[in-house]
């Protein structure tokens, strides 16, 4: 239940990025009462735009619920990430070198949280103690409105808007208007039963510069059965680690 | 004779020392750039990491933790440790994990811990100042009593 309680955390503040505005903390975080797979599996591209300065990964991933996370990475270097419960094992088999990063919190699976999110009528902000201040239809675009149910206190403006129910854009500004952050669900496609964006757009605006993440998904698949290999990863015997913590 | 003997020695040694040129310094830049990219990744790393931890972490918060709970809010901002989301290290290299863990570690801890000493500091400077109009209100009622 811990997981979801940071997922929902992640969903609102780590992505929209508003984490430094210490109003995350405050709010009373409600838990998701299930997820929409048991697995899920597929391949991956992540581009970031920071200021012009772009650089992409590509692989593939795998996942058990929001406990257990494999990901190998193949551009541009060859990299293992396994991500369980509070420790990440990120090991590079060409190096034959291992990082264990031990964590006071669950570690936040990349990509997964917005996955999740997009499944989410109100993407989360229900549950973070957000209230609904007003909705409208533009064209077949329902936008709809979020605010602290609390008049006093300014978290700055969300706004959300759905077409045919599935969550496209979420725009989030910082009550000072220093940040402004845009998620973009786009290319919803079929899974089993579910409809899952593959391409999710991440755009942070703030004093300090420009950030973009791209994230392209291909070859998703669900409650597909985790090759042993993956479900139980081990690291090599001539592999030297090095554990920290942060 | 001996002239044209020295101008063939002239000319090999230009053809090896070019020769060691052209082969050579392309090698040695490659070796100089294979040094230089960890460099630059690391200090790469440090800047994402520094940049994410002041987008993670509150000053406002633990201003307000160490106003309001003092030196122990100060204490706790030295001992509590956040995590920053595993997307950050996707696809970096080793010398890039490790600076990014590193200078987050550092950077959250500072911005942490300064301003809940900032916060420390304002309320003890609060309270102080609290007790000496406290002070000075109950010396001026005693003034007008006498």
């Amino acid at each position: 239940m811990e997981y979801y309680r940071w997922l929902l955390m992640w969903v609102v503040v780590g992505m929209l990025g508003v984490g430094g505005n210490g109003f995350g903390q405050s709010l009373d975080f409600a838990s998701v009462s299930s997820l929409p797979y048991q697995t899920l599996q597929g391949s991956f591209q992540k581009v970031n735009d920071r200021d012009g300065q772009v650089d992409s990964s590509s692989g593939t991933f795998y996942v058990k619920k929001m406990e257990y996370m494999y990901l190998e990475v193949t551009h541009p270097i060859h990299q293992i990430m396994v991500i369980e419960g509070n420790e990440t094992l990120i090991y590079y088999p060409d190096r034959k070198l291992a990082f264990r990063l031990k964590s006071k919190n669950p570690v936040l699976m990349p990509f997964i949280p917005q996955l999740i999110a997009s499944q989410r009528a109100d993407i989360g902000f229900d549950n973070l103690g957000l209230k609904l201040e007003k909705q409208e239809f533009q064209g077949d675009s329902l936008i709809s409105y979020w605010i602290s149910p609390d008049p006093e206190k300014n978290i700055g403006r969300y706004q959300m808007i759905q077409v045919n129910d599935l969550p496209i854009q979420i725009f989030y500004v910082s009550p000072d208007s220093m940040f402004a952050s845009k998620i973009l669900f786009t290319a919803y496609r079929q899974v089993d039963d579910l409809m899952l964006p593959h391409r999710i757009i991440t755009e942070n605006v703030s004093v300090k510069g420009v950030t973009i993440e791209r994230i392209y998904l291909t070859d998703l698949k669900k409650n597909l059965p985790l090759p042993p290999e993956i479900v139980q990863f081990d690291l090599p015997d001539d592999v030297t680690v090095e554990e920290k913590e942060w | 004779m001996g002239k044209r003997m020295g101008y063939r020695v002239f000319v090999g040694i230009l053809a090896l020392v070019l020769s060691i040129s052209l082969v050579g310094m392309p090698l040695v830049s490659n070796v100089v750039a294979a040094n230089a990219l960890p460099q630059m990744d690391t200090q790469q790393a440090c800047a994402d990491a520094e940049a994410q931890a002041i987008n993670d972490i509150s000053g406002t918060t633990w201003f307000l933790i160490g106003c309001i709970i003092g030196v122990l809010g100060y204490l706790v901002a030295i001992a509590v440790e956040t995590n920053p989301p595993a997307s950050a290290l996707v696809g970096q290299s080793p010398e890039y994990v490790a600076a990014y863990t590193d200078c987050y570690k550092r950077k959250a801890k500072e911005i942490k811990s300064k301003n809940a000493l900032y916060g420390c500091l304002a309320g003890t400077g609060a309270s102080c100042l609290f007790y000496l109009l406290l002070a000075a209100a109950a010396g001026s009622a005693a003034e007008t009593t006498y």
